[in-house]
């Protein structure tokens, strides 16, 4: 090619760029009116995982609980937009003053999706199957108190009576965790001990049966999972219209965040899994004014990201930065090198409200405002690091321990997470300004986790999800025996006085039936943990959801799933987008 | 060669060098109220070029706007504590994405410009060898060749990287990068550089030094090796662009130098997000400095009017 023909080439190449940069671009979609609810219609939405199983009682991973909250039905459930705990397939119970025996009334006319009666025995076997050492089940200490695992009885086949071995503060709270499942259908697995590999992702979808909105239709793995109405599902809306609304709901699998929010751009997917990044706000808003979307905001994230640094003695008895790194004094330190408002800007784009514990406002029931805090002061935290004999010994930046030891850790963080990404980030300078080292390590998930489980790590900054807001439904968080007691995980005594101190503390707050007694107690919990400090919070982030325009009756909670934990009140108007 | 390319090259070569000087601010300099702060335009009047500093408006729509009140030049003539003047924007966290691309150019310039020469050095002796030696000597540097060219490199570098400690400083990773670039680059130059010599030893030149009694070293170094000195000007045209692209591509994939170097390609992970690339395209500035530098190394291997004979005249 000569170079005259040259021109025309790079014209095209520039002309190319800019035509990609104009495509992808959101445009202008015309607002649709508002129409009333009705049922009928497909409604799209986007899985990020492939689900590992279709059996919640085997597996814990997003994808499976939420095809089971779609297609199975549990006695009373969570609603994560009050987090209130509500009737279900109960439709009322009662408990005894010592807060041990709950007797739940089942509704009236219950079917399973083939037509078989729903009664109390289904919930028995599905408990019973639960505590069946052959299964196995991820969801068996999520159903005990104390360690002892919960009974249960049926007088009759519309009344189950659970009973706690202990008292227990959150009540029958506990059972949404567990989705009940059909004993005519499952049974014969619980006899031969094989209840965990039934209902796995290659069984066939006329063999699953529940008391969701919806069944299983159809599983292309690596493509999309599609749902039909259930139609002997029991709930109607309060005109006495059946529920769901939906004759179907799609799921494409999309495990890319980008991709999900260009196909929720594009008009292929309704909705996301969870909510919008701060990063994706702008363009979402811009697309709303173009009446191409609907953004809401949900409220604050219940779980703040968090820093710890590894706290097993075993792993700092060989090294020798443990004489500072592991103590308070450091972390509290870094804790007073943070400024929450400027990480709040510069993390969440302003997106987020500063926090200074695991708590967030998003609690809403459990939040203690008056929770002691560690005021932003530079000096303050030199002055600390001073105390812990960290000097700068040389002519860098950073300081040095008496050994000549530079104050320097490594942060694992996960990898392709733009928030904790940029947090890790802003951590990092801050703490480097007070003569601190960072480095900084993106893994990905499973190496982390297992990085953290091992003890092999300096400290994590990660995004912890808790499973119900009430702090004794998050015991494995906060006693030191926990298996998510994340800085120092599944200790056999607590390794120190003031874990002994939370440990009792928790205990009694769990058992603990006087509303107003566990609140007082939780607080203790908090203050401890305040004066402590194991793990740093910094902010907790506005969630946003954005759906598309055919999206009606939507009731975003700030818990994941966002949208679809009430799948059966969504609506669509219109028509679907062609795949 | 065409030699405005090579004038191309040299001034990127150039700015590379200079360019702790040339870049307005440090490459981790932050602006906090100005992420994903757009381009600022430069107007010119009988004062000379100037900018308008730029307001936020809304920090989470981002929305900034131009304050018309104020006029500041550009950003090597401003202090920063007038206002920060970003010609080419601000990435994700406010930092000034021109200061980052020429602090990048540095470490991804610089760790091409160390593989090509190590690859060309390795590949040229190796191919040399194996050419004039033949026997055992030239089935193995061959074979070894064609492992490593068949070889699926990502899982290899991946392996590699997952046995080394999880932080290594800085000129740790600079070499293990350039190691791995010299193990990709080496073989594809000694099988060319060997065919070469295979045949350049047939010459006269080559069969009378030999029989003058040279030395086989003499032989290959003033009698093999110059007739591929063209053959490796091509290589070390394409191997640049190459190391170039597969920093990018390695650092985004964060296999490649950490974030708190700046490089092209770390700067480019910012333009991970769809968001932020379809909100922010001037984040997409570091793949601009690469389409640079491959379109000029591409167009050096071009013929330049000088190289292409006129038409013969009768």
């Amino acid at each position: 090619m000569n170079r005259h023909s040259r021109f025309p080439l790079v014209a095209l190449i520039v002309v190319a760029l800019l035509g990609y940069l104009w495509w992808i671009t959101p445009s202008a979609i015309p607002p649709r009116p508002a129409t009333a609810l009705a049922r009928g219609g497909t409604l799209t939405g986007a899985l990020r995982a492939e689900p590992r199983s279709f059996n919640r009682l085997a597996s814990r991973d997003l994808s499976t609980e939420v095809v089971t909250l779609l297609t199975q039905g549990k006695l009373v459930r969570v609603n994560r937009a009050t987090q209130e705990l509500e009737p279900w397939l109960a439709e009322r119970w009662t408990s005894s003053p010592d807060g041990l025996v709950h007797t739940l009334t089942l509704r009236d006319g219950l079917q399973w999706s083939d037509g078989a009666p729903f009664t109390s025995a289904d919930a028995a076997f599905t408990i019973a199957a639960v505590f069946d050492p052959n299964t196995k089940s991820v969801l068996a200490s999520s159903l005990e108190v104390d360690g002892a695992p919960i009974g249960v009885t049926t007088p009759d086949a519309r009344t189950v009576v659970v009973t706690f071995p202990r008292p227990f503060g959150p009540g029958i709270r506990l059972l949404d965790n567990v989705v009940i499942l059909p004993k005519h259908r499952l049974e014969s697995a619980v006899a031969a001990g094989t209840l965990s590999q039934a209902w796995g992702p290659t069984t066939p979808p006329a063999e699953l049966v529940g008391m969701g909105p919806f069944v299983l239709a159809s599983y292309e793995p690596g493509q999309r999972i599609t749902f039909a109405r259930n139609p002997r599902y029991w709930r109607r809306d309060d005109t006495g219209q059946p529920l769901p609304y939906l004759d179907r709901l799609v799921l494409e699998i999309v495990p890319d965040q980008n991709g999900e929010l260009l196909a929720l751009q594009s008009g292929r997917i309704d909705i996301t899994q969870q909510q919008l990044r701060a990063d994706d706000y702008a363009a979402a808003r811009e697309m709303e004014r173009a009446g191409g979307l609907r953004v809401q905001e949900v409220g604050v994230s219940p779980d703040p990201d968090v820093f710890f640094f590894n706290q097993r003695q075993t792993v700092w008895a060989k090294d020798p930065r443990g004489s500072w790194m592991a103590t308070e004094t450091f972390r509290k330190a870094l804790n007073h090198a943070i400024d929450r408002e400027a990480y709040a800007n510069t993390v969440f784009l302003g997106a987020a409200v500063p926090v200074h514990g695991p708590v967030s406002p998003g609690n809403k029931k459990w939040f203690w405002p008056d929770l002691p805090r560690y005021a932003f002061d530079r000096e303050k935290a030199s002055a600390l690091l001073t105390e812990l004999g960290l000097a700068n010994r040389d002519a860098d930046a950073f300081l040095e321990d008496a050994g000549g030891r530079e104050a320097r850790f490594t942060m694992l963080i996960f990898k392709g997470n733009t928030g904790l990404e940029r947090g890790a980030q802003v951590l990092k300078e801050s703490w480097e300004r007070i003569g601190v080292a960072v480095d900084i390590v993106p893994l990905e998930t499973g190496a982390l986790v297992e990085r953290m489980l091992g003890g092999a790590f300096d400290a994590i900054f990660f995004n912890y999800v808790a499973t119900d807001p009430d702090p004794a439904m998050q015991r494995d968080f906060w006693l030191s025996s926990g298996s998510a007691h994340i800085w120092n995980i599944g200790q056999k005594t607590p390794a120190t006085a003031w874990e002994r101190e939370m440990d009792d503390l928790v205990a009694r707050q769990a058992a603990a039936v006087d509303p107003a007694e566990r609140v007082r107690l939780f607080r203790d919990v908090q203050r401890v943990f305040s004066e402590h400090l194991p793990a740093l919070y910094f902010a907790a982030p506005r969630l946003f959801v954005a759906v598309g325009p055919r999206v009606r009756n939507e009731t975003p909670g700030v818990t994941r799933p966002q949208l679809l934990w009430s799948a059966d009140t969504l609506a669509v108007v219109g028509d679907a987008p062609a795949r | 060669m065409s030699r405005r390319s090579l004038r191309l090259l040299g001034i990127l070569a150039v700015i590379a060098a200079l360019s702790p000087w040339l870049a307005p601010y440090g490459a981790v300099q932050r602006f906090d109220d100005l992420l994903f702060a757009p381009p600022m335009p430069v107007h010119v009047d009988g004062g000379g070029l100037y900018t308008h500093p730029l307001r936020l408006l809304d920090r989470l729509e981002l929305r900034f706007g131009a304050d018309t009140t104020r006029r500041t030049g550009l950003p090597w003539t401003t202090p920063v504590e007038v206002a920060p003047v970003l010609l080419l924007g601000a990435d994700g966290l406010g930092r000034d994405v021109l200061s980052r691309v020429l602090h990048g150019a540095r470490a991804s310039l610089g760790l091409a410009l160390i593989a090509t020469i190590g690859s060309l050095v390795a590949g040229s002796l190796l191919g040399a060898w194996a050419g004039a030696a033949g026997g055992l000597v030239e089935r193995a540097v061959l074979r070894v060749g064609d492992l490593l060219i068949v070889l699926p490199m990502l899982y290899v570098i991946v392996a590699i990287r997952a046995a080394l400690p999880l932080v290594l400083p800085l000129p740790a990773v600079t070499t293990v990068l350039a190691v791995i670039f010299i193990a990709l680059g080496w073989p594809r130059i000694a099988r060319g550089v060997w065919a070469i010599v295979r045949i350049e030893a047939q010459e006269e030149h080559a069969l009378a030094a030999v029989a003058a009694g040279a030395t086989r070293w003499r032989v290959v170094t003033r009698h093999l090796l110059p007739a591929c000195s063209g053959y490796l000007a091509v290589q070390a045209a394409l191997l640049v662009p190459g190391f170039v692209l597969a920093e990018a591509t390695l650092s985004y994939v964060g296999l490649g130098f950490p974030d708190s170097v700046p490089s092209w390609g770390t700067a480019l992970s910012e333009s991970a997000n769809v968001g932020a690339m379809t909100r922010a395209p001037w984040t997409l500035a570091p793949a601009a400095a690469i389409f640079l530098v491959v379109l000029a190394t591409n167009l050096l291997l071009e013929p330049s009017d000088a190289d292409v004979p006129p038409p013969s005249t009768r």
